[in-house]
């Protein structure tokens, strides 16, 4: 995993990203977005013997009931209907597109080497990225064309592995698989493959990233040759994000036994298979001509080329040797277009929210009102204009990607920001008219430029502070041990909207690196990782993020814009800079 | 003759010795260690404890490194901590790499410097000589890692032209190679040669005023005969000094330029074992890195002898 925390910032070591926040970070959590938002209401909605609400979407990302293949109408309230196949783009948007053509080998690449091949221990993005092409789950997003990155339906679980499922009851859940589904060594897929997989996920050790997730669940057996059940300890909201999140992947349990783990081996049921691999260097996967989805996936292959300098990434780009860029800033995206004019751009939210964390457990910022008046001091609108040149919006509290969820900006508390009088008043208050002096840790790859222009912001009101630069590990470790007053740095969403407040906010969470939340909100999140019902638990999650946004425990930087570039013969490309939506690729063809 | 190679070999010894040991404390004396780097966003302190013992860190740094020592002398240098692999392989699929970059850089360097210095200097203020020291001066100033991003970016501008993305053997197929690193080597082969052409500038400057220059000018020796017997080889002296003493320079230099040109060497590996604190991937790197520039040094020293024979009575 090659990790660019270098503080030099030369052009040739710097992760340069539109954003501090490279694409790595971001994905590398597990970034789950607004999926458990979407999801929520399909598990409230039905109580016993429910099934997925299968969705397609038109081009305008609205969501729409589809028919499905075999007949069952997807709806969220059916009792037990027949999910069909997983969405892909209505017929409509094929045909303004072409029809797609087998065939081609796209060239693309990755900025590291994944650390290893194990598709259940490490929440890498390099990893999900290439995993993500060779593994299935028993849900996954809907991601695909016409199904963006910001759609709804690009964050609705639908049948991938599993052909549907029954809550029997709040705390049983049964899965029943697709019939004749191999792997990529011929075996077939079986109840025993899945339970072993999710249990081996579920496993107590620091290595298996993603054991948290699954905390409430108490057993997963095959129950029959092609149904697995799920036994909770008590109710669970997030289960099925949780279940379709990319990395929840199955592999097979003889290939498991018998190596012991995965590291080096790829062997899943997904569109592509990994051919060859040289470390460092490059990826080749190959079609995998036995995938259970009909005539998909288009490609003959895939060269993914591992290219960690930025400069190298983009000649490569400009001279044709790969397919797609992502993601771009604005004046990368210049210079691509005075090459190839005829490039195809698509603009995107990144996934994450960034911000200067307080250390409530140093003086002056125990105190809210400093705090308070800190996120005053902040207009976002100039982060905007400096740093994001223009391309961006104001949020705070959760990410703007838990669409359906998030309240908006003007609704939250103190939305009048900024306003330097009130800020003054606040300090005023809390003893500290004069101002203070502080120091911001920082990293580049981690909003650094908007904490630079905070740092003038806060000038106003009296507050001094210097960025202090550091090198990511070393970053890392203050981050983690608390050892800051201030700290910029990015959160990156997971799964669940639950997933993403708790864990950064619960004052006994594992990324809780500032002494954040209090009592009341912790009695807050309680509620709502219990409540099923979906309307009750947006209210809560309304709660949340307005405590969020009052309590200032991060002063939130707003979110801006990314561009990912592909030549005009990539069709079907999707831009989502979070593989663990599972994208696969199986979508993407080339018209040449 | 011989003792003296032996005893310098002998001398290697205790060097890495004490180097492996400053190494092994020093890498785990940098904030921010391999756990928290693999834990990523995870502060639980219990999960950091099980992971340090499933790594074997969490023994007395002394005790692991005795530990270490004691397969390192039995020619094991252990696994990566990340990839697991084997840390030998991982630098025997590397090393041909850097050696390959270091070694056409060095030819192209010397190409470029040794005949233009000869030059420069035999028509002192001329403007030959003034054009040689444009050039050498603009390649002393511009960084290497500068050069390979310019050298990267503008063909693919111009002419929608860039490099492989993927590095092949030479021995596999000699053209891709040689296309891969052209451009790697002319970024780091060209501020090379700047210092080196200097060099040999202000050296033939100075051999051409001794005595035996002039004294075999005056007995009619040919002008080519002298330049070549004359003041080239001696002028040349220092100027191998200080190119073995650069020659190191490739194996840690080249660390920004493998990674623009993404050419998996060396300096590449090495530069991702410090971002991840891959301690014994990173142990075995500076050791080997150690060893060769040991064994530059004493291949310039018995140079010496070869080019100067005062140095080989003495």
């Amino acid at each position: 995993m090659g990790v660019v925390g270098h503080q030099t910032k030369s052009p040739s070591m710097g992760d340069e990203r539109p954003r501090g926040l490279s694409r790595r970070d971001l994905l590398q959590r597990g970034a789950l977005l607004g999926a458990g938002a979407l999801v929520a209401p399909l598990i409230a909605a039905c109580g016993g013997g429910s099934t997925l609400g299968l969705t397609t979407t038109s081009e305008s990302g609205g969501t729409q009931p589809a028919a499905t293949s075999e007949g069952g109408s997807g709806s969220a309230s059916g009792t037990s209907g027949t999910p069909g196949t997983s969405a892909s783009a209505s017929p409509s948007e094929q045909q303004a597109a072409g029809q797609p053509k087998k065939g081609g080998t796209l060239k693309w690449y990755l900025p590291d080497d994944p650390p290893d091949l194990d598709p259940h221990m490490q929440t890498t993005s390099s990893l999900q990225w290439v995993l993500g092409m060779c593994y299935n789950g028993l849900l996954r997003y809907n991601v695909g064309p016409g199904n963006g990155p910001e759609s709804e339906a690009a964050a609705t679980p639908v049948p991938d592995l599993a052909t549907k499922y029954e809550n029997v009851d709040e705390l049983t859940y049964v899965f029943h698989l697709r019939q004749g589904v191999k792997f990529h060594d011929g075996t077939d897929l079986t109840a025993e493959d899945v339970a072993y997989s999710l249990n081996r996920i579920r496993t107590d050790s620091p290595e298996f990233q993603r054991a948290y997730a699954f905390t409430p669940v108490d057993s997963v057996e095959a129950t029959t040759p092609d149904s697995v059940t799920i036994k909770l300890k008590e109710p669970y909201a997030a289960l099925i994000n949780e279940i379709a999140a990319a990395y929840t992947r199955i592999a097979p349990k003889h290939v498991i036994e018998e190596k012991g783990d995965m590291k080096q081996v790829v062997v899943g049921t997904g569109p592509f298979k990994l051919k060859s691999y040289q470390r460092g260097q490059q990826m080749v996967l190959e079609r995998n001509d036995a995938y259970f989805e009909p005539d998909t996936p288009y490609l003959d292959g895939i060269e993914i080329a591992i290219m960690p300098d930025n400069s190298s990434q983009l000649a490569a780009f400009n001279s044709h040797a790969i397919d797609i860029y992502q993601p771009a800033n604005s004046s990368q995206l210049d210079t691509m277009k005075k090459v190839n004019p005829d490039i195809v751009v698509t603009e995107y939210a990144p996934m994450g929210l960034n911000g200067i964390g307080c250390n409530t457990q140093v003086k002056p910022f125990d105190d809210v009102r400093v705090r308070q008046a800190l996120w005053y001091a902040i207009d976002q609108q100039k982060i905007i204009d400096i740093v994001y040149a223009g391309h961006g919006s104001k949020q705070r509290a959760v990410p703007a990607t838990y669409a359906g969820w998030v309240v908006p900006y003007d609704q939250l508390p103190m939305s009048d920001a900024p306003n330097i009088d009130k800020a003054k008043a606040l300090l005023k208050e809390a003893g500290y008219a004069d101002g203070f002096k502080v120091k911001c840790k920082s990293v580049y790859r981690y909003s650094q430029k908007e904490a630079t222009v905070a740092a003038q912001l806060f000038k106003a009101i009296g507050v001094d502070m210097e960025i202090v630069d550091m090198e990511y590990g070393a970053f890392l470790t203050a981050r983690n041990t608390g050892d800051f007053d201030l700290i910029a740095f990015a959160l990156a969403p997971f799964g669940d909207i639950s997933d993403f407040t708790a864990a950064l906010y619960g004052t006994t969470a594992s990324r809780n690196y500032g002494h954040w939340g209090d009592a009341d909100l912790d009695a807050l999140l309680e509620k709502g990782d219990k409540e099923l019902d979906v309307d009750k638990r947006k209210a809560i999650y309304a709660d949340v993020q307005k405590m969020l946004a009052e309590r200032c425990w991060v002063i939130d930087f707003p979110e801006d814009k990314l561009f990912d570039a592909v030549h005009p013969y990539v069709k079907g490309f999707v831009s989502a800079q979070n593989p663990e939506r599972g994208l696969g690729f199986w979508h993407i063809w080339l018209d040449k | 003759m011989r003792t003296y190679v032996l005893r310098r070999i002998t001398l290697i010894i205790p060097t890495i010795f004490l180097v492996s040991i400053v190494v092994f404390a020093l890498i785990r004396a940098i904030p921010g260690d391999v756990v928290t780097l693999m834990l990523q966003d995870s502060k639980d302190p219990q999960q950091a404890e099980q992971l340090r013992q499933q790594l074997g860190l969490d023994k007395p740094v002394v005790i692991q490194y005795g530990i270490w020592l004691e397969h390192a002398v039995q020619g094991d240098l252990g696994t990566s901590l990340w990839t697991k692999n084997s840390v030998a392989g991982e630098i025997s699929r590397a090393l041909p790499v850097t050696l390959e970059l270091a070694i056409i850089s060095m030819l192209i360097a010397s190409l470029l410097a040794i005949p233009f210095g000869l030059i420069s200097a035999l028509m002192q203020n001329r403007f030959p000589d003034y054009l040689v020291r444009v050039i050498s001066i603009t390649g002393l100033s511009i960084p290497n890692f500068w050069l390979g991003t310019l050298l990267i970016m503008l063909p693919a501008i111009w002419f929608r032209w860039s490099p492989p993305t993927t590095y092949v053997s030479i021995f596999a197929d000699p053209v891709q190679n040689l296309k891969q690193f052209m451009l790697p080597s002319l970024s780091l082969g060209y501020g090379f040669s700047a210092i080196t052409m200097r060099l040999m500038r202000s050296e033939t400057l100075e051999v051409m005023r001794q005595d035996y220059i002039r004294t075999a000018q005056a007995k009619g020796l040919a002008s080519r005969a002298l330049v070549m017997r004359h003041i080239l080889r001696n002028a040349l002296i220092p100027v191998i000094t200080v190119m073995g003493a650069q020659a190191r320079l490739f194996l840690g230099g080249a660390v920004l330029i493998e990674q623009i040109f993404l050419l998996p060497g060396l300096g590449r590996l090495t530069l991702w074992a410090i971002q991840v604190r891959d301690y014994p991937q990173l142990q075995a790197n500076i050791l080997i890195i150690v060893i060769i520039t040991l064994l530059l040094n004493l291949l310039t020293d018995l140079s010496y002898g070869w080019l100067d024979p005062r140095v080989r009575l003495a």
